[in-house]
Order: C-alpha cells, then sequence, then structure tokens
C-alpha cells in the first residue's frame, strides 16, 4: 500500500501546545507519528475539512485532536474520494477556478437584472391582488393625516369654485367607471406648491396651487384621470410592496458582504425606486389618455398642464423630489403629445 | 510544559497579526456565495457564512497560526430561518400598521440583550486558536441592566451617560470572554471613553463653525450677482454634513478600536491596536467611493484590504509561554442569537 507523507502540526485540543507530527494517509486509514505521538486512525472517526481558497488542510479527530497541513489542496487530493466532502469540493472549484467565475459573475449579474425587471414588479402585483380593499383603506387614512399634519393646510379656494369642480370631478368619475370609491380633497400647501396626489384606496389631493395653475377644467380632468390611474393600478401598494421585497432580498444577498456600508447598500434601492416610479407615471399617464378619450376630451390637456408645472418648477421654488415623483416631465409631454387623439 | 524547539514561540516579543487573503481568490468566494444566495433564495446564507468567515479567520495569522472559525451551517441555517422570519413580519407590519410596528420593535428592545449575549457566545464558540475554543460567560442579568436598564437613563442626564454606557458594554463582553479556561481582562476606565466622546464632540463643533463661516462666504458671493442654481446650492449644502459624517465615523472607529485592543489582557499578555485616523478616513472614502462605481463589484476588494491594514495594526505582546493555554469543556450553541443580531444589525463585535 502506497503512502503519501505530510508534515504537519498536530493539536490535540486540550491545550494550546503545537507539535510537529508526520501524517502518512494510505486509502483506507491515515497514521500520525512524532513528538511523543503516535495514533492510527480510519476515515469514519475523522472528517477533512472543506478547502476554502488557498488555506491550510485540516483533519479533526473525534476525540478533538487536529492536524493543520500547509499544503490543503495537495492533501485533499491524496484523500480517497469516498471521504472528501464532495459537494463543497465542487463549490472550492467553482470558486477557485477563472472561467467558472466569470461565469458566475455573468449569471449573478443576469440573475439580478431579470429580478429588478421582471421578477419584483411581478412578486409585487400579485401580492397586490392578494390584499384586500379594506387594508388598503386604513393605509390610504393615515397617510392623509400624516400629510395633514406636515405639509397641508385647509383649501383657501372659494367656495363656489370647490363645489363647480366636484361636480365636473363627479361627473368625471362617474362616467369613467372604476372600481373606487373616489374621494377629492382640497387642500393648501405652502411647500408643495402645485401638485396632486393619489392615495391609496381612492383619496385625491388637489393642491390650491394646482387649481390656480391650470387654465382649462379640462387640465384639472386629465389630472384626475391621470391620479385615477395610479389609485385604479394600485400604485402606492405596488410601491410599498416592490421597495419591501427589494430590501428582503437585499438583506439576505448582502447578510453574507458585511462590510458594505448601509449608504452603499441603499443606492440599488434608490435606483430601483427611481425606476419603478418612472414606470408607474407611464402607466397612470396612459390610463388618463385612454379615460379622456373615453369622454372625448384629449390627452393633449395633460400634456399642457404638465409643461405648465415644469416650466413653473424651473422659474421658483424646488419640489421636494420624494414627493413630486415625476420625474422624466419632458419625455411624458413628448409622448403624450404623439398620441393619437380620436374623438368618438 | 515543553513543546517542540522547531516551532517554539519567541515569548516578550512584540507580535504583529498580519492577513494572507487575496482579493482575487477572495472574488471568486464572495461572486459564488452572490450567485447561489439567490438562486436559492438565501438558503445557501448559511454556507456562504461559514466559507466566508473560515476564509478570513484562516488567513488571520498570529505567531505562524491561523485562527479558525467552526460553525455549523446547519445550526446557521436555521436561526437565519427565525431571523428572516421576524425581520419580514416586522418590515411588513410596520408599513402596514404603524403603531404596530412600534410595538415590534419595543418588544425586539427588549430582546437585545439576550441577542447579545447569544450572539457572542456563538461566535466565541466557533472561533478556535491552535485548537482552543474561545468561551463568552452567558450573564443575562448584566446585558440586561447594560442594554436597556442604563440606556434608558439618556434621556434623562442629556446623554451624559453614553459614553459610560458604551465603557460598560465594552467591558462586560470583553471581561466575560475567555480563550479556553483563561479569562480576558479589561484595564480601561470610563474616563478614556469620555476623552473620546468629548474629541468627537469637539470635530463637530469646530467642523460647523468652519462651515458657518464658509457658507458666509459663499452666500456672499452668490449675493454679489452671480446667478447659481439653487439645486447646486443645496447640494452644496449637503456635502459638508457628509463630510463631517465621515470624518466622526473614522474618528470614532480608530479611536474606540484602538482603545478597546489596547485595553485587554489574557493573562500576562496584552494586545496593541495602532490604527490611524487619516489612513481609516482614506480606507472608508475609497472604499466607498469604489463600491459604489463598480456596483458592488469591489466589495471583495474592499473587505480585504481593510482587514489587511487592521490586522497590521495589531499587534499581539506575549507575557509568557503561548503553548500553555488549556480548552474549556463546552456545550452546543444554537445560531439563532447570532442570525437576528447580524440581520437587525445589532453590533457585538468587539
Amino acid at each position: 500500500m502506497a503512502f503519501k507523507t505530510f508534515a504537519a502540526v498536530y493539536y490535540d485540543g486540550l491545550t494550546s501546545e503545537r507539535r510537529s507530527v508526520e501524517v502518512q494517509i494510505n486509502d483506507s486509514y491515515l497514521q500520525i507519528s512524532g513528538s511523543g505521538i503516535s495514533r492510527i486512525e480510519s476515515y469514519k472517526d475523522l472528517r477533512i475539512e472543506p478547502l476554502v481558497g488557498h488555506l491550510r488542510g485540516q483533519i479533526r479527530l473525534a476525540d478533538g485532536a487536529m492536524c493543520e497541513i500547509e499544503d490543503g489542496k495537495t492533501l485533499m487530493a491524496s484523500i480517497p474520494t469516498q471521504h472528501q466532502p464532495q459537494a463543497l469540493s465542487f463549490i472550492h472549484k467553482i470558486e477557485t477556478k477563472l472561467h467558472y467565475v466569470v461565469i458566475s459573475l455573468l449569471l449573478a449579474i443576469i440573475i439580478i437584472w431579470g429580478l429588478v425587471e421582471f421578477g419584483l414588479p411581478v412578486m409585487a402585483r400579485s401580492i397586490a391582488q392578494a390584499i384586500p380593499v379594506s387594508m388598503e383603506k386604513s393605509m390610504g387614512e393615515q397617510v392623509l393625516n400624516g400629510m395633514d399634519r406636515v405639509f397641508f393646510t385647509p383649501s383657501q379656494l372659494p367656495a363656489a369654485r370647490v363645489k363647480q369642480l366636484r361636480k365636473e370631478f363627479t361627473n368625471f368619475i362617474r362616467n369613467n367607471g372604476g372600481s373606487y370609491h373616489y374621494r377629492i380633497l382640497f387642500r393648501k400647501s405652502k411647500k408643495i406648491g402645485a401638485n396632486a396626489f393619489a392615495l391609496p384606496s381612492g383619496i385625491i389631493v388637489f393642491t390650491d396651487g394646482m387649481v390656480t395653475l391650470a387654465k382649462d377644467d379640462r387640465e384639472l380632468l386629465a389630472v384626475l384621470a391621470h391620479e385615477m390611474g395610479h389609485v385604479e393600478q394600485r400604485h402606492t401598494l405596488r410601491h410599498v410592496l416592490q421597495d419591501s421585497i427589494a430590501v428582503v432580498l437585499l438583506v439576505m444577498v448582502t447578510g453574507d458582504v458585511h462590510s458594505a456600508s448601509s449608504l452603499v447598500a441603499s443606492i440599488p434601492t434608490l435606483l430601483v425606486q427611481a425606476k419603478f416610479s418612472r414606470q408607474f407615471e407611464d402607466e397612470a399617464d396612459a390610463y388618463a389618455a385612454q379615460a379622456l378619450q373615453k369622454q372625448g376630451l384629449s390627452p393633449h390637456w395633460l400634456g399642457s398642464i404638465l409643461a405648465r408645472l415644469e416650466k413653473n418648477r424651473k422659474g421658483g421654488y424646488s419640489v421636494p423630489n420624494f414627493l413630486a415623483s415625476h420625474p422624466t416631465t419632458p419625455e411624458r409631454i413628448q409622448h403624450l403629445k404623439n398620441l393619437k387623439y380620436r374623438p368618438d | 510544559m515543553e513543546s517542540d524547539p522547531a516551532i517554539h514561540s519567541a515569548t516578550n516579543k512584540e507580535m504583529p497579526f498580519s492577513f494572507t487573503g487575496q482579493t482575487g481568490e477572495y472574488f471568486g468566494i464572495w461572486i459564488v456565495n452572490v450567485l447561489l444566495i439567490i438562486v436559492t433564495l438565501g438558503i445557501y446564507t448559511a454556507w456562504a457564512k461559514v466559507r466566508t468567515k473560515r476564509y478570513f479567520y484562516g488567513h488571520t495569522i498570529l505567531d505562524d497560526s491561523p485562527f479558525d472559525y467552526l460553525a455549523n451551517p446547519i445550526s446557521l441555517l436555521i436561526g437565519w430561518l427565525i431571523g428572516m422570519a421576524i425581520f419580514i413580519t416586522y418590515s411588513i407590519t410596520i408599513r402596514f400598521f404603524p403603531l404596530f410596528g412600534a410595538l415590534f420593535a419595543l418588544l425586539i428592545f427588549l430582546f437585545i440583550p439576550w441577542f447579545v449575549v447569544r450572539a457572542m457566545a456563538f461566535r466565541l464558540r466557533n472561533t478556535a486558536y491552535h485548537n482552543i475554543r474561545f468561551v463568552f460567560n452567558k450573564n443575562f442579568t448584566e446585558a440586561a441592566l447594560l442594554y436597556i436598564g442604563l440606556p434608558l437613563l439618556t434621556p434623562f442626564t442629556l446623554g451624559l451617560i453614553i459614553p459610560y454606557i458604551i465603557y460598560r458594554q465594552k467591558q462586560f463582553l470583553v471581561k466575560n470572554s475567555h480563550y479556553g479556561q483563561t479569562p480576558f481582562d479589561f484595564t480601561a476606565g470610563a474616563g478614556a471613553f469620555y476623552k473620546i466622546a468629548f474629541i468627537a464632540l469637539g470635530i463637530i463643533v469646530a467642523a460647523m463653525i468652519a462651515f458657518a463661516v464658509l457658507a458666509g462666504i459663499i452666500g456672499g458671493i452668490a449675493a454679489a450677482g452671480t446667478k447659481l442654481d439653487p439645486a447646486i446650492i443645496q447640494a452644496a449644502g449637503m456635502l459638508p454634513v457628509f463630510l463631517i459624517y465621515f470624518f466622526m465615523f473614522a474618528y470614532w472607529q480608530t479611536a474606540i478600536t484602538n482603545l478597546l485592543w489596547s485595553s485587554i489582557q489574557l493573562d500576562q499578555h496584552q494586545f496593541r491596536s495602532s490604527l490611524k485616523v487619516s489612513y481609516m478616513l482614506w480606507l472608508y472614502f475609497s472604499n466607498t467611493l469604489a463600491m459604489l462605481c463598480s456596483l458592488g463589484l469591489l466589495i471583495p476588494w474592499a473587505r480585504v484590504r481593510t482587514t489587511r491594514y487592521r490586522l497590521s495594526k495589531l499587534s499581539f505582546i506575549p507575557g509568557g509561554d503561548l503553548n500553555a493555554f488549556l480548552a474549556a469543556k463546552q456545550q452546543e450553541e444554537n445560531a439563532i442569537g447570532e442570525e437576528i443580531g447580524d440581520i437587525m444589525d445589532i453590533d457585538i463585535g468587539f
């Protein structure tokens, strides 16, 4: 029987003393000798630690003693195959061969991209469908309460104007038909200026600034249609869900990459969020265009008020970005202009 | 005890730690970990963690001997599953029912002492050097006092108690640690922690005054007629905040790490850590920039170079025979505390 011999360091597991020994390996057993030690061990009584990189090789014996061998790779190669840790040896091979590393890198990039591009939206949509509207309702109320405290004061619009707008909006909503019971609210906000918000469960808030910005009530109907698009497609809910899933996935992956600072970890989340909100704006625009056309109105009204909103922003105060969430206005205006208007 | 003269350690001479890991080699381990974690929906995390820790511990060399990470992936996996369940429940409830989320956070807060002790016990038990494991004494009562009792006093003391709390927590972590049967001792006093905290505070105040003066000058120039985009001014205003934060972070981490290691005693043996704030600042800054620009692909590089620097500045000052430490009798420890601590980002290393 052919022996392979290795110089090793022996620790008995009882004291920190290290002793030089010689380890001899053959197909059926392993022999340790030197520094007053003489042991013969069969493979079933010992554990060969799986290789990681070029770490030293380790043989652990049943009584807690351990042998350390400088060249882990050669040691592993000398151990009979059936006594090697199979699955982890395979992983070690992938980790150390350049072409496997490159393939792993490409695969990881493709899978992460696919997950963000397709996986998350699909997951969020199917979960959103399972969540009852009643839950959305409490969410909407909470968001409204929060915004009322921080941003809004009661509307200063003349009562007659509000009444007239409500009538037009109610008509539009009734003719449009949708699955939500809508609640239209008017609020004044110095901080936000001209804007409109769709909250979960069908709450739509117009700021006074938005109402006075419009040169034609049809522009406000277009804004209403856009916000209804957000509501009908449950964008807030889906956004929250996508956000949560993205964070969970991130924690799953980076749980290993502990050193990554939270700043770095937050960047992909922000990118993903920005992408989602653009996607949602496009969806809401498409919904608005359709709803307007259904009632014989041109989608151009949405484009014209968007353009004025954009001009206003550039000229004066800045809108906090996290609320505006209308990132590509010029593109959207162009897109709306390109829509063919077909009066029924 | 007599030991082999060929590998006998020299005593009384300062021995540096070193890190022998390589970026290229670790990149392979890291990217395969990332891929398998995604493909297995996180299940592989346990194995990934063991491989990563074995790589880093195994390349941490003192006196020509490596450290060793011994955790069983299966116990890590169970801990991970429980940690994930808690984390997912928490992140969903906090979004839909903020009130319930607060209750949940309170519950987690009450469990922190337990997490800390369990995590330390698991981590130390699975760390070995010369095939002797480390041990952490599970003192839950003192942990409850230091991680719940004292922090509750913070508002009543206007925060002045914070350095004292940190001091007591670090002392607790060190004094309950053992290498085999040999206990660690902690020689620093509360004063050293107050000194670091006051210097850190001084840095913030000085930096704020400097930036206020600077802002005044820039504001004067802007008012004098140059037209600047408000967005640029806003961004320029945020930059100093980040800079102060970065500098503070680097100073605090460096000073605390140096203080901790230099105050740890193991029998007659001592440690010394001499990290430089300027170099740590550069490391944090260049690492963050590199990781951002590479979309995370340079994370392995950042980890390896940071570990290499930290260990190159850490040394062991032996006061006797290194071969005479005795192993302790121990029972198995499960990983639940450690994994939850990891996910909830509770800092338990020292």
